[in-house]
């Protein structure tokens, strides 16, 4: 688990794929199930994962359900990448 | 059993499939993480047949309505399969998203059960929970949990059905509580799998790769029943695997040699810019013969950016076909393909927009549209096309769309004010503006306001319903349209939503939960939302809130009719 790292995914998410970029993101802010981000953005996250932390989610593990979150997010990282 | 003999049934196909090859692949029903399932014509007779008798012994007759609600699984082909096998009346419906308010959908799924007085809902535990089913029965109809049926040898049933009889029941869009049962026959099934099988030129040789839900026509028909009924073999992605790993889909073309794949138009731009060569690995896409676009608006330019993405893979330009569907005509009006390719035109902006005349920009300076055409029409299939008077237009101008063709649907299922307003002497009233150039037919737009992102269809009027329950919006004082976005290949949710309270608005407060309601109720996100103060919004002279006037003043598009597809 990492501040630095959930920072640098809500900033791109917020930055990047949020449909209210005003809408701060906290670490438990609703992504998808809010409405905030589209399912099909989830794509542009994984992609992000593995270019900024080098980590790739297998398919069983990404879904918009265990996306929903920057701390559930950083938990995928951390289950599948080791700790950072 | 000895097969039988006539083939005028959905029913004696399937068992004559089974009695000649039943170890034949029907499905292989791919799983994230390796889990796949392969469905062979005897799994998918006999696993139906056992899940038709779960259903019958929980009372569901011959000709009776059952609701499949399951995840992406073998299950999900054997007991929609099975129900038919059984006589019985399948339907299928989405299962609900994590995003879902679970007791509002439950009400609605309750509030559809009893309409269309459903005897038997066939789903898993897990979505039975969510729904907090009691005891077993939900909305006057029984409940038979799939995942808690051990596989045993059931009876399989004798052919009893008839040609004329419904067969099953494919939903339209909107929500729940809006859906419409669009009922079709066995005749009018195989009339489009044989009329549609030579427009494709679909062969044994061919195998079909498919992510689509099974809750969509595309889905239901092109790539589950028509494979079925011709013994073409399928290997299919489930949608929500799919969405997270479009690339997944490439990699199974290379693996299965697939030569087939429906798409709506947004997965061409998705697959062009969303997947990277990593994930693709050596993968070849040689062996499609047909990617076929279909089920939103097309666009030209998509086409252009997946085949210059996808060329070096082996995609070939013919390759790109399109389609024009409907759930009423039980899927494919037109066509085009290798032999008849969609023909691109450019449009002179200005006499399409003001007065549905399409003329071809002679001039590369004329302002213009671009359409893509959806083919030529299915053999057996003739559309007129129809002013507000209901008279016939010649060619190059705009009207709505009617159809006939021996695939029409028998009605929808206990709505006969519907079925009356859709069919009308014989001709379906598709809604669909478009016209026809040289053997051509062009789509162009929705009379209906319909609006399709990412190949899912949502009324506006449910979106409008839905934000204006929100505490804080001023009820009634809601627009929701969708803006076409060439470059995403779809359409943009936009709302604009009067609030209550001067000092809401754009409250970021609200917005978030006009975007939550949303998302609970129909599980689509809004792209751009604008909360404004109350009597901003224009009325019409009849004082109705018009959607496009308001489009046009506050996003400053020129949205309206009719839309470019």
């Amino acid at each position: 688990m990492s501040d630095s790292r959930q920072a640098k995914l809500a900033t791109f998410i917020q930055t990047k794929l949020s449909k209210d970029p005003r809408k701060v993101l906290e670490p438990d802010t609703a992504l998808v199930s809010s409405g905030l981000v589209d399912s099909l953005s989830l794509i542009q996250v994984l992609a992000f994962i593995e270019d900024e932390f080098q980590v790739v989610i297998p398919d069983e593990a990404a879904t918009a359900e265990s996306m929903n979150t920057v701390r559930k997010i950083d938990a995928l990282i951390d289950t599948y990448g080791g700790s950072a | 059993m000895a097969g039988p003999r006539s083939r005028d049934t959905l029913q004696a196909i399937l068992l004559d499939h089974y009695a000649r090859a039943p170890e034949q692949l029907y499905v292989r029903c791919v799983q994230p993480g390796g889990r796949d399932e392969r469905v062979t014509y005897r799994r998918l007779i006999e696993r139906g047949s056992q899940l038709a008798a779960a259903t019958a012994a929980l009372g569901a007759r011959p000709g009776d309505v059952v609701i499949v609600v399951l995840p992406h699984s073998a299950d999900l082909f054997c007991a929609f399969f099975g129900a038919i096998l059984g006589g019985q009346v399948p339907a299928i419906l989405s299962v609900p998203s994590f995003k879902l308010d679970a007791a509002y959908y439950r009400r609605e799924i309750e509030g559809l059960l009893r309409r269309i007085e459903a005897a038997v809902l066939v789903t898993d535990a897990e979505t039975a929970a969510r729904l907090e089913v009691q005891g077993d029965s939900i909305g006057g109809s029984r409940v038979l949990l799939a995942d808690r049926l051990p596989a045993a040898a059931a009876p399989i049933p004798s052919p009893t059905a008839r040609s004329e009889d419904v067969v099953l029941l494919q939903h339209s869009s909107g929500s729940t509580g809006l859906k419409k049962g669009v009922a079709l026959s066995n005749r009018a099934i195989l009339d489009q799998v044989n009329a549609y099988r030579d427009e494709i030129s679909l062969s044994p040789e061919d195998r079909i790769a498919s992510w689509l839900p099974l809750y969509h026509d595309m889905g239901l028909i092109a790539c589950t029943i028509v494979p079925a009924l011709t013994a073409v073999p399928v290997s299919a992605l489930g949608p929500l695997h799919w969405v997270t790993s479009p690339a997944s889909l490439l990699k199974l073309i290379h693996e299965d040699r697939c030569t087939l794949a429906w798409m709506p138009n947004f997965a061409y731009d998705f697959l062009a810019t969303r997947v990277r060569k990593s994930q693709i690995g050596d993968a070849r896409l040689d062996t499609m013969r047909a990617w076929i676009n279909c089920s939103e608006p097309t666009f030209a330019q998509s086409h252009r950016r997946f085949f210059e993405r996808f060329a070096p893979l082996g995609v070939r330009a013919d390759t790109l076909w399109t389609c024009y569907a409907a759930a009423e005509t039980t899927f494919a009006i037109s066509q085009s393909s290798t032999a008849f390719p969609a023909r691109v035109e450019r449009l002179e902006r200005e006499r399409f927009l003001a007065g549905g005349e399409a003329v071809a920009a002679a001039d590369p300076a004329t302002p213009a549209i671009e359409l893509l055409s959806g083919g030529r029409l299915l053999p057996g299939t003739t559309v007129r096309i129809v002013d507000e008077a209901g008279k016939d237009l010649p060619e190059r101008r705009v009207g709505e769309i009617a159809i006939r063709s021996g695939s029409l649907f028998s009605g929808y299922m206990k709505d006969p004010e519907s079925t009356a307003k859709a069919l009308r002497d014989g001709w379906y009233l598709s809604g669909d503006l478009g016209f026809v150039a040289d053997g051509h037919l062009f789509i162009t737009g929705r009379k209906k306001d319909l609006i399709i992102i990412a190949g899912r269809n949502y009324y506006p009027q449910d979106i409008e319903r839905i934000v204006s329950e929100v505490e804080g919006i001023y009820a009634g004082r809601v627009v929701a349209l969708g803006v076409d976005d060439p470059s995403l290949g779809t359409q943009r949710l936009v709302v604009l939503a009067e609030v209550a309270d001067p000092a809401l608005a754009d409250s970021p407060e609200l917005a978030g939960a006009v975007r939550a309601a949303v998302s609970a109720h129909l599980d689509c996100a809004i792209d751009e939302l604008r909360l404004l103060p109350h009597m901003s919004l224009l009325k019409t002279s009849s004082g109705k809130i018009a959607r496009a006037p308001n489009l046009a003043r506050f996003i400053g598009t020129g949205g309206g009719a009719p839309a470019t597809s």
